[in-house]
């Protein structure tokens, strides 16, 4: 499975799941969305996104219903279930410990010139 | 992880495994839409349609690819793979569709069978009445022989004050209830038309708790002594098909006697009332039957235990108030040896949670052997089914070892040998199931006679359902476990002829073994089959003293308003004058009962005071004996010197005769008691006659004694056995019409002494045919799978033949190696199972009639001669092949 070269790993699922706590969005969308909140830092390739999702899928922490777009085209939308919410708390506390952890060996004085 | 979240992982494994395609389609969609976007967003950049289509693709990188990674994200665990296999043995069987259908009706058949009995066992015995806390029901039985009288109705337990005096006298149980059961007659004129009815207590449907569905039930104020009947409950069946399930029911009301009672209430549907196989139409309270006499047999009796108390107390309660119950219910006429037999008889509390049943306490026992044949029928065709399974393995063989080969566990390939057996055993089950409520409304068709017409709730319920999927289980096991071992252990790509060879010779070796146990088991069922076929054979020809072919019985009920009965005697005389008279009459009579006919009387006989022992007895008019060609060995018939003046006289039977009366009982004169204060009835010995049966076929002949009808006054019903050279189809018009002529609202039930006996034989009949069709299903199984392995060791040997045939081994030799095989096969399963077959021969002896120790040796051992022929003439063709080999041809082919 491709893996989004610049994301660490597994951060994927969290900004998925962080996206889709706000709305259910498709596929598409979700990118966009993304790309927005992010102004740009953050891009998923258009392949690896949908792996992704239906993983999440599979696990029970989003699920999947088509609707009508505003264009009025039929698109797969997801949405976080109950679970997925527990879990993006989960994840957003590992990833707080995480960044800290990174932000604190990155902030230790000299070294750098 | 939470339930919540389970289930919808569980709800979108089952989505994937059951509906790829669908899943597959919704994502080549979902991909399509987002690379349209991604085109209109880059044609919105300035791209021409086809850049912007290109970019967009390569901007998937690959599409394909993220097909692939998507549809894996649903494939994992063994659920998948479950999937998969079920699939793959989906499509084997289709792919060989005479394999799938032997295979399936192999299987639909032994569990067919097993289902279909299983399903009249768990009505029959297993499955409470649909009542409210049935388990707290008990029947209080009487045990002893102290019953002389009159006896009514299939569970005739107690008599009217006995019933009554043990309800006033006990305190364990919160209520009590009495029933007996009768026909009642809905038909005004011709012949008659009669529904099931119970006489119940006012107990009754409180007792065991059921609620009216439509007006009200029989309660303690309609059972009063002495009452008049003011309504009738019906049961829901009879509501909708009489009044098709009207909403005015209680404003209609049935013909009883001459008398219409109003309905006033209907049961609730499925209640059938407290006796299992039967079901009732019409109830009406206890009270109205007037059947109060002391001496008169016809309750039954249930209770509800109260809260706490046991079983074993409710016995010790009654045990100790039986002697006051028995002491105030005495009947008058009883002599000192009869009171003393009556005083010393038990009650007797046992388990009613499936109510009261005649039918049960017959068909426990050979529904038990029918189960246990039927088990052994289903192991045949697993057995038969293992061995087809285990040549498709070896055949098969190539492809497990190239599974193997390329990195397949032998668990993976293990599990789709084990889902290809499950899946047959499921498809045999459901096949089994859809067979299985025909075959047991046949089953129930074959016990149930227009007399006694059975009714049982057939429907599927939990035990059912269980029995049959354990069964299924079992024999998916037995079939899937020797082809499942095959294929786990086939060689890893083991090219050449030796290895095959090799495990070809081991796969032999095992379907030989199975060969074995399936003569066994063939032995056990067709031995079996000829012990119940003899039994059936010896009772059917049994001496029942009487000539039942021809003969006609027609029971006739006569209106009391228009035959009183001082006209009695005349009228009749003047119908059975124009019966006698209708083409083909050879002779006409008429008696209390025929034998095996179903009533029955019995009482003391005392010669010179003293009580002798018991005798049935049948009161008959002159010409029964001609009429059934029983011959009279001394004396005369009854005729008319025999007036209601006259001395009393009695025909008797050569048992009465040597057992009370000595060697010249013409003239000698007995006794039988009346109401005390009442002088005894004394008769005078004017004829004997050859034995007749009286009740059963199968008891030994008892004494009877036949009294002059004439000399008794007649009474409303009449039976009259006629004597005919004409068909009956002929006979019951003309005897109808002449009914008719004389007074339209004379009613009549037919039958044939033929037919009376035909039922008297239902359960020999029963166990003989089916264990014969099992036994003869089973036969056919085996020769099959003896020929089956036969063809399969010529062209295993083939070439081994070959080399002896060229070496100069006669065609003779080859024909004698091959059926010595057979033989071996044969001996082991034929000692086998004729062991077997002489313990089963043990165990249903109570089942036999008079089958000789004899009998129970030489069966089994014409079962294993009849095997061993037909299985002798089954393996000729195959092995005939064997000689008609080419050595040059088969040396080549090695």
């Amino acid at each position: 499975m491709s893996k989004p070269s610049d994301l660490i790993q597994g951060t994927l699922d969290l900004l998925l799941l962080r996206i889709l706590a706000l709305e259910p969005l498709h596929g598409w969308a979700i990118g966009q969305r993304l790309r927005q909140v992010s102004a740009d830092v953050l891009q998923v390739s258009d392949g690896s996104l949908y792996p992704a999702l239906h993983k999440l899928e599979q696990q029970g922490w989003i699920q999947a219903e088509w609707k009508a777009t505003e264009n009025n085209r039929r698109a797969k939308f997801y949405a976080l279930t109950a679970s997925g919410r527990t879990q993006l708390r989960r994840e957003s506390e590992s990833w707080a410990r995480l960044a800290a952890a990174i932000s604190g060996v990155v902030a230790m004085k000299g070294g750098i010139r | 992880m939470n339930p919540d979240r389970w289930l919808r992982v569980a709800a979108l494994r089952l989505r994937s495994l059951l509906r790829g395609g669908t899943l597959d389609r919704e994502l080549d969609e979902e991909l399509a839409f987002h690379v349209d976007e991604l085109t209109a967003a880059n044609v919105g950049h300035g791209m021409t349609p086809e850049q912007a289509r290109t970019a967009a693709l390569r901007a998937m990188e690959g599409l394909d690819q993220r097909r692939e990674e998507c549809r894996d994200t649903r494939r994992i665990g063994a659920l998948d793979h479950l999937g998969r296999d079920l699939r793959y043995a989906f499509w084997q069987l289709r792919r060989q569709p005479l394999f799938a259908l032997t295979a399936i009706a192999s299987l639909a058949l032994g569990l067919g069978a097993n289902a279909a009995i299983f399903q009249v066992f768990n009505a029959v015995v297993l499955r409470p009445l649909p009542v409210m806390g049935a388990e707290r029901l008990v029947e209080v039985r009487l045990e002893g022989h102290g019953r002389a009288g009159r006896h009514t109705g299939r569970n005739r337990q107690w008599s009217q004050p006995g019933w009554a005096e043990l309800q006033r006298r006990q305190q364990v149980f919160a209520s009590m209830l009495a029933f007996s059961d009768n026909r009642f007659n809905m038909a005004s004129a011709g012949e008659v038309r009669y529904v099931e009815g119970l006489w119940v207590s006012g107990t009754f449907f409180e007792t065991l708790g059921v609620r009216a569905a439509v007006g009200r039930l029989i309660g303690p104020a309609d059972d009063q002594p002495g009452c008049h009947v003011r309504g009738a409950v019906i049961s829901h069946a009879l509501w909708q098909r009489e009044f098709g399930g009207r909403p005015d029911v209680l404003q209609q009301s049935l013909p009883f006697g001459t008398e219409r009672v109003p309905v006033i209430g209907v049961t609730p549907e499925g209640f059938f009332g407290a006796e299992v196989g039967r079901r009732f139409d019409v109830a009406l309270p206890l009270c109205a039957a007037g059947y109060d006499r002391r001496d008169h047999w016809w309750l039954a009796v249930i209770g509800r235990l109260r809260p706490g108390v046991t079983v074993a107390q409710a016995q010790a309660h009654l045990d100790g108030l039986v002697a006051g119950v028995q002491r105030d219910s005495m009947p008058m006429t009883f002599t000192p040896a009869q009171a003393a037999v009556y005083t010393r008889m038990r009650p007797l509390v046992v388990d009613a949670r499936g109510g009261v049943s005649a039918l049960r306490a017959t068909y426990r026992q050979p529904l038990w052997v029918l189960l246990a044949i039927a088990g052994l029928v289903l192991l045949m065709a697993a057995v038969n089914l293992a061995s087809l399974l285990l040549a498709r393995a070896t055949a098969r063989e190539p492809e497990f070892a190239l599974r193997l080969a390329l990195g397949g566990s032998p668990g993976r390939v293990l599990q789709q040998v084990a889902v290809e057996s499950a899946l047959l055993g499921a498809l045999g089950a459901a096949a089994a199931v859809s067979i299985a409520g025909l075959v047991s409304r046949w089953l129930v068709a074959l016990i149930s006679t227009t007399i006694d017409p059975i009714h049982l709730d057939l429907t599927v319920d939990w035990r059912v359902t269980a029995f049959v999927a354990v069964a299924a289980l079992t024999a998916s096991l037995i079939f899937g476990l020797a082809p499942a071992l095959r294929a786990a252990r086939a060689p890893v790509l083991q090219p050449g002829a030796r290895g095959a060879a090799v495990s070809t010779r081991r796969a032999l070796g095992m379907r030989r073994a199975l060969v074995s146990l399936q003569v066994a088991l063939t032995v056990v069922l067709l031995g079996t089959a000829l012990l119940f076929l003899r039994s059936f054979q010896n009772a059917a020809s049994q001496d029942l003293g009487v000539r039942t072919d021809g003969v006609v019985v027609a029971t006739v009920f006569f209106p009391a308003a228009t035959f009183p009965a001082d006209a009695r005697p005349g009228a009749y005389s003047a119908i059975e004058t124009r019966l006698r008279a209708l083409p083909g009459v050879t002779a006409l009579a008429e008696a209390f009962t025929t034998p095996v006919g179903g009533s029955f009387s019995n009482d003391d006989v005392k010669i010179d005071g003293a009580v002798k022992g018991e005798s049935y007895i049948n009161r008959v008019s002159p010409g029964y004996f001609e009429a059934l060609q029983t011959p009279i060995v001394a004396g005369r018939d009854v005729d008319g010197r025999d007036t209601p003046g006259a001395p009393p006289v009695a025909v008797v039977n050569q048992l009465f005769a040597s057992s009370y009366l000595g060697p010249d009982p013409i003239g000698r004169r007995f006794a039988v008691a009346n109401a005390p204060g009442d002088p005894d009835t004394v008769y005078e010995v004017i004829g004997v006659v050859r034995n007749q049966k009286y009740m059963q076929i199968r008891e030994a002949f008892r004494p009877i004694f036949y009294p002059a009808s004439s000399q008794a006054p007649p009474g409303l019903t009449r039976r009259y056995v006629i004597r005919a050279t004409v068909p009956p189809v002929r006979l019951l018009p003309a005897v109808g019409a002449v009914l008719q002529q004389t007074d339209p609202a004379i009613t009549v039930r037919y039958s044939t002494l033929d037919s009376q006996v035909r039922d008297a034989l239902l359960q020999e009949r029963l166990l003989a045919l089916l264990a014969a069709i099992f036994g003869v299903v089973a036969a056919a199984l085996a020769v099959v799978g003896l020929a089956g392995v036969v063809l399969y060791t010529v062209a295993v040997r083939r070439g081994e033949i070959g080399v002896r045939l060229a070496l100069g081994a006669g065609r003779a030799q080859i024909l004698t190696m091959l059926f010595a095989d057979v033989s071996r096969m044969l001996a082991v399963g034929a000692v086998a199972g004729g062991v077997v077959a002489w313990i089963a021969g043990r165990w249903v002896t109570s089942l036999l009639f008079d089958v000789s120790a004899r009998d129970q040796l030489a069966l089994p051992a014409l079962a294993v001669a009849l095997l061993a022929g037909a299985a002798l003439a089954g393996a000729a063709w195959p092995a005939s092949r064997a000689t008609r080999i080419d050595p040059v041809e088969a040396l080549r082919a090695e």
